[in-house]
């Protein structure tokens, strides 16, 4: 650590012979674990004399060999750290090759990107050198440079460094769409032992400050047209899955809380991807948990459009989401007391908690029926998935197939038609080469058994 | 009453002339059930029909574009708008079935799905915004020795008039040109004159040495990023795929990403 601290200020300039192809494989392999590459959120017209908007949707570019979208040029401003996480690939002492970009060489390439329509904006992160305060007027520099000498008017998404004094985190949150610090772990005591020089504390802080400027923003527009805005596109986290002994129940806990308290636009999940070998982390040859992540995303979905409160969704009891069922047909499971919804009188949020209807159908349902009575139907065309919510709704009294369905439904029953019914896991799961019948060795081997002879006619006769 | 010959208004493949089409249509008096409006170039005639050409004629297609926008709504304007732009042929017939339900009903068309010539409308319109927030992402441009940029392209649907508003509005300051290469149609931007459309081949154009040195440079870095921030533990190639399909790549490398070569 001594020695960073002795570091002159010109730091960055050691690294003026390296070039920048170089540069770029080092700093853009060094970033590629950041996963929020999200260009939403802020709604831009071009300027006369700038190049550049932004779109409210966000525009992805190109997708990875890895499925994922990219729409920033995400890049670590340099990965020579003072700190010694232990999950992370750039932590101080491992021995891998350092590099750090020069203000100007990250506006040519951003600039030159851009006008080729490869990118939407920049995501700029760094490693913490010499200091936080430090590295945070470096990130102020690139993208002041940026703004005012190239004249860059697309999106820029920049992370706060933990650390850094509140006048720097203001003054960058004047120049770009999204700010966002790491949470890194989703508990204070993962971070305690697997990145001993953060805190909780330390994160929190930029976070709030972020928090509250884009309020004070927001009522100063209301005021004053022409305000400089802050961070218009909100803030974001991130938390690395599955390298800490976490449950989902906690995650969800927490995410709950940000999304509450901290008025987050979205929580960023990230499947601990084996990099370093330490004996406080799982194991190198570990898989990535690709399914884990998913099904915290599709809870994340729950609590930000569909009401769901995170404590709904889990308990002390169940602390882990079910692998073969998502979340929300999940929940349905446990609560079939709740059902089943007439589709033609149930408010939006009752619809909304039904397994295949989403928030689009929701509101085309909401929509057509105070014309007409929806039938089956109708709400097929309306984008209803049935195979799955056909266990859980009427239509004016009646179920789609009265005479095969159980007039009160149970669980095992539901359970074992959605997998007949083929439901699958998403593609990007099944290719990492996970399947039922690998997964349902840990689960509920009743949902294995054939269904019996006569439970079988019972079904199809109506009978109870 | 007496049965009528159906008369069939054959007009160009685009906005201005389904709207010429249109305007013809109403001008004849002829009734509504007895007129299709067919647009593009080759139509199979059979014997119980008259058939008329309808010259294009951007004045009365503005016309008809401004009652639609006043006398029906927004919405329903940027319906037909996008729904020509759909690769479909017998998209013409619809739009004219569509703009006389709309008259009709006003701003509620939009919603009336039931109708098949609306729902088709309809779709068409979604198809093609999906196709343009795609290629939003997908267009590459490559620079030339004169600093202006370059982009060919070939979406399913014309997306060129589409894609030059939204270029025009992110690059107000740079000369650039996009051509779709299957319908020979390019658009090309001039900064503070605004863009324009025009039909031309520039299939032959553009050897190698029309690049600038500095393009060389951003197409090597480009594929060095593109592949250093995959990671390899989450490897899904089926994924990508479904994603960003084959078709839309070939138009990459033509335009100087070299990302897929």
């Amino acid at each position: 650590m001594q020695s960073y601290m002795n570091k002159d200020a010109n730091y960055i300039d050691n690294f003026q012979n390296d070039s920048i192809q170089n540069k770029l494989e080092i700093l853009s392999a060094a970033a590629r674990y950041d996963v929020a590459c999200t260009s939403s959120g802020s709604s831009r017209r071009g300027k006369k004399g700038m190049t550049g908007n932004t779109h409210i949707s966000g525009i992805c570019h190109s997708f990875s060999s890895d499925g994922r979208c990219i729409s920033l040029l995400k890049i670590l401003l340099s990965n020579d750290c003072i700190y010694d996480c232990v999950y992370c690939q750039n932590r101080r002492s491992n021995d891998i090759r350092r590099a750090s970009f020069t203000p100007e060489e990250v506006c040519r390439l951003t600039m030159g990107f851009y006008r080729r329509n490869y990118i939407e904006g920049l995501f700029l992160s760094s490693a913490v050198i010499v200091n936080p305060d430090y590295t945070m007027e470096l990130l102020y520099q690139v993208v002041r440079k940026l703004r005012e000498e190239y004249r860059f008017n697309g999106y820029i998404h920049v992370k706060a460094i933990p650390g850094a004094s509140n006048d720097l985190i203001q003054k960058v949150g004047f120049l770009v769409d999204r700010m966002s610090a790491n949470l890194e772990l989703p508990t204070a005591e993962g971070l305690r032992n697997l990145a001993p020089s953060k805190s909780r504390a330390a994160i929190l802080r930029p976070m709030r400050q972020i928090q509250e400027g884009i309020v004070q923003n927001k009522h100063e527009l209301a005021i004053y047209r022409h305000v400089p805005s802050f961070v218009p596109a909100g803030q974001s986290t991130q938390m690395i899955i599955g390298a800490t002994p976490d449950s989902d129940y906690e995650i969800m806990q927490v995410s709950q809380a940000l999304y509450d308290k901290f008025a987050l636009k979205r929580v960023f999940y990230s499947a601990y991807v084996a990099v370093n070998e330490d004996k406080k982390l799982p194991a190198l040859g570990m898989q990535t948990p690709l399914l884990r992540e998913h099904r915290l995303y599709q809870a994340d979905w729950l609590l930000r459009f569909y009401g769901f409160r995170a404590d709904e969704l889990l308990s002390e009891k169940t602390p882990n989401f079910n692998v073969l069922f998502d979340p929300k047909c999940n929940w349905a499971l446990n609560h079939l007391e709740e059902f089943p919804v007439e589709i033609n009188k149930a408010p939006y949020y009752t619809l909304l908690r039904v397994p295949g209807i989403g928030t689009v159908s929701a509101r085309r349902i909401v929509q057509a029926r105070k014309f007409q009575n929806l039938d089956f139907d109708d709400l097929r065309k309306l984008g209803v998935v049935l195979k799955r919510a056909v266990y859980f709704i009427l239509c004016s009294g009646r179920r789609m197939y009265p005479f095969s369905m159980p007039l009160s439904m149970n669980e095992d029953y539901i359970c074992r038609n959605l997998l007949d019914g083929g439901e699958r896991l998403p593609d990007y799961i099944r290719e990492a080469g996970m399947n039922y019948r690998q997964m349902s060795l840990f689960d509920d081997v009743q949902m294995e058994l054939p269904v019996p002879e006569d439970e079988r006619k019972m079904n199809l006769l109506g009978q109870i | 009453m007496e049965e009528k010959r159906i008369r069939v208004y054959l007009c160009e493949d685009s906005l201005e002339g389904i709207l010429s089409a249109v305007h013809a249509a109403y001008h004849s008096r002829y009734g509504h059930h007895f007129i299709r409006i067919q647009e593009g170039s080759y139509v199979e005639q059979d014997l119980f029909s008259d058939y008329i050409q309808v010259v294009t004629d951007y004045a009365k297609a503005d016309s008809v574009a401004r009652s639609v926008r006043q006398k029906i709504s927004l919405q329903a304007w940027e319906s037909i708008m996008k729904a020509s732009l759909h690769y479909r042929s017998g998209k013409g017939q619809d739009i004219y079935r569509f703009l006389n339900y709309g008259y009709q009903m006003g701003g509620n068309v939009i919603n009336f799905i039931g109708e098949e010539h609306i729902q088709r409308v309809m779709f068409d319109r979604k198809t093609v915004t999906r196709e343009f927030e795609r290629m939003m992402g997908f267009t590459r441009f490559a620079e030339l020795r004169d600093g202006s940029l370059f982009a060919r392209i070939g979406p399913k649907c014309n997306l060129v008039p589409l894609l030059a508003g939204h270029f025009a509005d992110r690059f107000p300051e740079e000369r650039w040109t996009i051509y779709d290469e299957n319908r020979r149609l390019l658009a090309y931007h001039i900064p503070n004159m605004g863009w324009n459309l025009m039909r031309g081949d520039l299939s032959k154009y553009l050897p190698d040495e029309a690049f600038s040195e500095e393009q060389e440079n951003m197409e090597q870095y480009w594929k060095t990023f593109f592949e250093t921030i995959a990671i390899e533990a989450r490897k899904n190639p089926r994924h990508q795929q479904q994603m960003l399909p084959k078709y839309y790549r070939k138009y990459f490398s033509k335009s100087g990403d070299k990302s897929f070569d």
